[in-house]
């Protein structure tokens, strides 16, 4: 399932994929499968995504039915 | 005597090259990610199975054929790059052959060095026919296997680089 939230909220702060990438120490592709829903992230990498977009977990991460 | 001095001092300067390589890596190419890692150990494991058919066919073929088909040795070199290649193969394909930080210009050329020294010497080897010798592929046949190895991978490479770059383009 694509995380269109996590896209949302990089492009609120106007961030490309390179840069939250470059903030969160992995690489464009990661980020893309990311918010392609091809990858699940560590809890270890959505909190770095968080502090990056100074988002939540949940706000970010946690799926709603 | 000479021959065994000579391959010790390759060996030796082989050895100096990777730990400078290794040591400039660990200092400027960063680590892989997690997605990476977890790609690479898939990676290895289909190179490990690959490996692994091969050498059942290779034991096959040896069994069952009349006559040898290559020299011993040549079969297991063989195993090497199949093993190299789907490795390779793999991890480009999955954008996990490089770190976030190193850039793939330094790689292409060191592969497009490595295949026209390679291609040099493979021409020479077919101008001499050194590939068979009584029906028997030789020795002299992994520089040609290492020679396509390379230009493979050198070819994955700029199709993932230019080809795959448009496809990929943020969204």
């Amino acid at each position: 399932m694509k995380n269109l939230r996590l896209k949302a909220a990089r492009a609120a702060k106007d961030m490309s994929q390179q840069a939250l990438a470059d903030a969160v120490n992995v690489s464009r592709q990661t980020v893309s499968a990311i918010e392609k829903g091809d990858y699940n992230p560590t809890i270890k990498l959505c909190i770095a995504i968080c502090k990056a977009l100074d988002k939540t977990l949940d706000e970010l991460f946690w799926e709603v039915d | 005597m000479t021959d065994y001095l000579s391959f010790a001092v390759a060996a030796a300067v082989i050895l100096v090259i990777v730990i400078l390589v290794w040591r400039y890596q660990k200092k400027n190419g960063g680590a892989f990610d997690e997605r990476q890692a977890l790609l690479r150990g898939n990676a290895y494991k289909r190179a490990f199975f690959a490996v692994t058919i091969y050498c059942v066919l290779h034991a096959l073929i040896v069994l069952f054929s009349e006559k040898p088909v290559m020299e011993d040795g040549v079969g297991m070199m063989m195993a090497m790059f199949v093993g190299v290649t789907v490795f390779a193969l793999d991890c480009i394909h999955h954008d996990a052959f490089f770190t976030a930080k190193q850039t793939p210009g330094g790689y292409i050329l060191l592969l497009a060095v490595n295949i026209v020294t390679q291609g040099v010497g493979t021409a020479a080897k077919i101008r001499n026919g050194a590939f068979l010798r009584n029906g028997v592929l030789t020795m002299a046949c992994v520089q040609p296997a290492c020679l396509a190895v390379f230009t493979v991978i050198l070819i994955a490479l700029l199709v993932r680089r230019y080809g795959g770059s448009r496809a990929e383009a943020e969204e």
